[in-house]
């Protein structure tokens, strides 16, 4: 069944090429069908997951590929993955349903490259083989840099460029480390490798951790390997930014947590606290380049570094409160910023510029996309009640377990988060109806509506209740945790007793699922 | 008669190629019946080499018969198929280019094959003659030019082999590739002829692979000459001199890896560093293919360093999915036009030529190693066995190459995608050129699919090495 979402959006590619361009509406009711359905394929995955096993890799595949190395095509899913997919069909199928008015060449090219896209995205977040894994990890580039190259705005060449060769750098060490395992252990499993790897001597660990993680570093991206972000995110087109937020950044992320925490524990116990450095530079030189700028699309990029940094600093503290929080605000950074760009978008295709200094005055205007902006806006600031403050309150807490001095810096980063973004949503929308275009502007048709209700009821949702989403991830993190912090295990405690001090409710009888 | 039974598919090509200019001669009036009993031949060459795949022996102590070669056959016949087909589109080209397909392909098959320096010169020698001829083959100025410099370098580096050789008889009494290792195991061997013989026959070998230093000649040469020519030059010729490679080193100089090894190491590094500098500067997607395939021989060396099984696998693998993409690629910068490869021909060409555009970027993807398309899978293999046999920073190199050579077949595509088309296009359709277009479209589906499944291609190689 996993392999049929994997397969189903490549599957579909090949009638677009017999679709014709001219045919505008067909070609977009065909999109949006058939990412429905793919959302509607992984909703079964969730439908059939069981909760009591969510650690486990479940909907194994396993297809032969290259008999003559042991590499096969093996795929299945445990919690954190199921919600990373999750929010992966989703936001594709929101990213067709924004992309209708906004492309308007190489339709057929455009659809192509978003299926492509979603498959290997599916399959970065599902496979478990080593090998298999990298050729989704690689063979998402070349559609994302079509994305950016082809449909996206005017400096796209050299953004475009600067994606896929800072990517294609890192991947080098990726592969370097996946071969060099298959070498030393004969196997591209990535369950059996986990084991294996465990007991390498520290400095091979050492090593193959770095290798890694520089890799998955680039794609987080952790300062100071963030340089290709802002130009890629700006550069691309509404969706491509949206899938470049939302998901490509947790690929990073998902990295770090599925390969190199599990693989190399005692090199983890060594680099986290550098990592843990490396992401509050992010928060704060993040949150400081965001204030500055002047361009939407290239502060809402900025502002990724620093909420990436809160995802990075959480699981570096490698314990229960850390890697949840870190593991949910993967899920509301996609969540959030996705919907951010999804309005930059908007605005974009309204005035035709980016530029803060051209809007002003829009709720007066256009008062209902004020009304979603703010929320999705507030939901990336950490407002409680919203989703991003329980994924950051949990990566603080966690962070601060480990050290007072993360938490410290991160907790200003929150509050020069709330500085920019509320700077900017001033500018845009509060300020003095000055212009005659932002005056004329037309307000969201029922389609933006569509793009928008569905990340906003998740904000909500994610921000009152969070233990729908905790039940998934919280045996993943516990099993993190106990490779890697076997001792912290115990003095962290559970994640049932957060709620009581802080979001609230909480079901008392998710309380045995903790503690495994 | 065993002897000749091993050399059955050598002996079939040469005789057809005979019967081909006789036919030549004769038919004066339907020449695309000799473009299709070319073609005929060289697919009939695909399953004699494919029924004898599992003959082995050595022919009159010259010709090392073995599945190895009997696999380079078939990368052989398949470049020369896919030249071929490109040629038969190109009015402007006269018959005579087939007979030397014909001959090139038996030079390229029994070079890969000698165990003996009488043998590896004559060999070397056809293949080459055939290639100068092709070259100038139209007989225009740039043709000319091309095949002029071509042959002058040429004999050139000839004429190094040549002396290498004459050393080495002098040394060890023998032209046979054993001898060479003979003298080499018996102690008090002349150790500053052995050295200098080893260095000729070296330069002469490195020239015909096109290995820095020795490679200027490749992109003067492939820019001058038809596309389908540079192709064949691209592919068949590089791959024979990597097959010689293979048992030069492994049969000649086995006991004494010291000498050559570093040689090696550093003839891998620079062929694949300059290649891939080279092509980042380079304006003529002709050039570029040209150092493209500069730097895919400096890949190529390090199976060669390993030596063995695993190599000999390596090398058949990349060398298929080497020729099909490479020869993809020229085929397309064929329909594209000769004196249209500057990159600023290619502007805008996804949207004049959509499916052009899109075949071409699927070899020039597989070229960057992209997955999961073929040329993954052979890098991949490559690298593998680099780390295996503990050659663990020539592969880290081979693979920072890998990112820079990115660069520059990604910039084709940008300027296929991501910019604007000049004025009309002068770009003929595909269907314009069934041949070409076949074998464009076989190559491309070939590259794909090998990417997808390569598991039983891969099976297969390995069950006969």
């Amino acid at each position: 069944m996993l392999t049929a979402v994997i397969l189903f959006p490549l599957a579909m590619t090949l009638p677009v090429f017999f679709l014709p361009e001219k045919a505008r509406k067909t070609l977009w009711v065909y999109a949006i069908v058939v990412s429905g359905l793919e959302l509607l394929l992984s909703l079964g995955l969730l439908g059939f997951f069981d909760l009591g096993r969510a650690a486990e890799f479940q909907f194994h595949g396993k297809f032969d590929w290259l008999p003559a190395i042991g590499s096969s095509f093996q795929v299945g899913i445990d919690g954190m993955s199921l919600l990373l997919v999750l929010l992966t069909t989703l936001l594709a199928f929101l990213g067709f349903l924004s992309s209708t008015r906004y492309i308007e060449t190489k339709r057929k090219e455009y659809i192509i490259s978003m299926l492509v896209m979603e498959a290997a995205m599916v399959g970065v977040f599902s496979a478990l083989d080593t090998l298999v894994f990298f050729v989704f990890w690689e063979a998402m580039l070349v559609p994302m840099y079509f994305l950016i190259g082809v449909w996206g705005h005017e400096n796209r060449l050299y953004a475009a460029f600067k994606f896929i060769l800072y990517t294609m750098a890192g991947s080098v060490l990726l592969l370097a480390a996946i071969i060099w395992l298959y070498v030393q252990f004969g196997t591209f499993d990535l369950v059996a490798l986990t084991q294996a790897t465990r007991g390498l001597p520290l400095s091979a660990q050492e090593i193959l951790f770095l290798a890694m993680t520089i890799a998955f570093a680039i794609k987080v991206p952790l300062f100071p390997f963030h340089t290709w972000l802002p130009h890629a995110h700006a550069e691309a087109p509404t969706a491509g930014s949206v899938l470049l937020a939302g998901v490509l950044l947790k690929m990073g992320v998902y990295g770090l947590l599925r390969f190199s925490f599990p693989m190399f524990p005692d090199a983890t116990r060594v680099f986290a606290p550098w990592l843990a450095i490396l992401a509050l530079i992010g928060i704060t030189y993040g949150a400081l380049m965001t204030w500055v700028q002047t361009d939407l699309k290239r502060l809402i990029a900025y502002s990724s570094v620093a909420h990436l940094g809160f995802i990075v600093l959480g699981a570096s503290a490698v314990n229960q409160w850390g890697l949840q929080g870190a593991m949910l605000q993967m899920v509301n950074h996609g969540l959030s910023t996705g919907g951010l760009f999804f309005i930059a978008g908007m605005l974009y295709e309204r005035r035709h510029t980016r530029d803060l200094a051209a809007f002003g005055g829009l709720a007066k205007a256009v008062p209902r996309l004020s009304v979603l902006f703010g929320i999705i806006m507030l939901s990336s600031v950490g407002l409680p009640g919203l989703n991003g403050f329980v994924g950051e309150f949990l990566a603080l807490a966690g962070a601060f377990r480990s050290s007072i001095v993360w938490a410290v810096v991160g907790a200003v980063g929150i509050i020069l988060a709330a500085v920019y973004l509320l700077t900017m949503f001033q500018k845009v929308v509060f300020s003095k109806l000055e212009k005659e275009e932002n005056a004329k502007m037309r307000d969201l048709s029922i389609r933006e509506i569509l793009v928008l209700v569905p990340l906003v009821i998740f904000i909500v949702w994610i921000g009152i209740y969070p233990q729908t989403f905790l039940r998934y991830t919280e045996p993943v993190s516990a099993r993190i945790v106990q490779v890697v912090n076997p001792e912290k295990n115990q003095d962290t405690g559970a994640i049932h007793e957060l709620p009581t001090s802080e979001s609230g409710e909480m079901h008392p009888e998710t309380q045995e699922v903790s503690h495994e | 008669m065993s002897d000749i039974y091993l050399v059955v598919p050598e002996l079939c090509l040469a005789g057809f190629a005979l019967a081909y200019l006789i036919i030549g001669l004769v038919i004066k009036r339907w020449r695309w019946l000799l473009g299709v009993f070319t073609l005929a031949g060289l697919a009939g060459l695909f399953c004699v080499s494919l029924a004898y795949l599992t003959v082995s022996g050595t022919a009159f102590g010259m010709l090392l018969v073995s599945p190895f070669g009997r696999l380079l056959d078939l990368v052989f016949a398949v470049a020369a198929i896919i030249s071929l087909l490109v040629y038969l589109d190109m009015k402007d080209l006269p018959y005579e280019g087939g007979f030397f397909l014909l001959t090139g392909t038996l030079g390229a098959m029994l070079l890969a094959k000698c165990v003996d320096f009488v043998m590896l010169f004559l060999a070397l020698e056809t293949l080459s003659f055939s290639l100068y001829a092709m070259v100038g083959l139209r007989g225009t100025r740039r043709d000319a030019e091309a095949g002029i410099k071509y042959f002058v370098l040429g004999a050139f580096s000839s004429a190094f082999l040549l002396m290498g050789i004459a050393l080495l008889y002098a040394l060890t009494g023998s032209f046979a590739f054993s001898a060479v290792a003979t003298a080499f195991a018996l102690p008090g061997y002349n150790i500053g002829l052995m050295v200098a013989a080893l260095a000729f026959v070296g330069i002469g070998l490195l020239f015909k692979a096109s290995a820095v230093p020795f490679h200027f000649w490749t992109p003067d040469v492939f820019e001058g000459a038809a596309a389908p020519v540079a192709g064949y030059i691209a592919t068949a010729s590089k791959v024979a001199a990597f097959g010689l490679f293979l048992s030069v080193f492994g049969v000649a100089f086995p006991t004494n890896p010291d000498l050559w090894w570093g040689l090696l190491w550093y003839a891998s590094v620079l062929t694949m560093f300059v290649g891939n500098t080279a092509a980042l500067l380079e304006k003529s997607v002709k050039r570029m293919l040209a150092y493209s395939a500069i730097a895919h021989a400096g890949y190529l060396f390090i199976p060669v360093m390993i030596g063995g099984p695993w190599s000999t696998s390596t090398i058949v693998l990349y060398a298929l999915v080497y020729t099909l993409m490479t020869g993809g690629a020229f085929a397309v910068v064929a329909v594209v036009g000769d004196e249209r490869s500057r990159l600023d021909f290619y502007k805008g060409l996804a949207k004049t030529r959509p499916l052009t555009a899109f075949l071409l970027t699927v070899f020039l993807l597989s070229l960057a190693g992209v997955p999961p398309l073929a040329g993954f899978i052979a890098k991949f293999y490559l690298f593998t066995d680099a780390f295996r046999s503990g050659l663990t920073s020539l592969a880290i190199i081979g693979l920072v190459n890998g990112v820079i050579s990115a660069y520059y077949y990604l910039r084709v595509v940008v300027y296929m995608y991501m910019m604007e088309p000049e004025g009309e296009t002068e770009v003929p359709r595909l269907r314009g050129r069934l041949w070409t277009a076949i074998a464009i479209a076989a190559a491309a589906a070939a590259t794909v699919y090998l990417g997808f499944f390569p598991g039983p291609l891969v099976d297969f190689i390995k069950g006969l090495l």
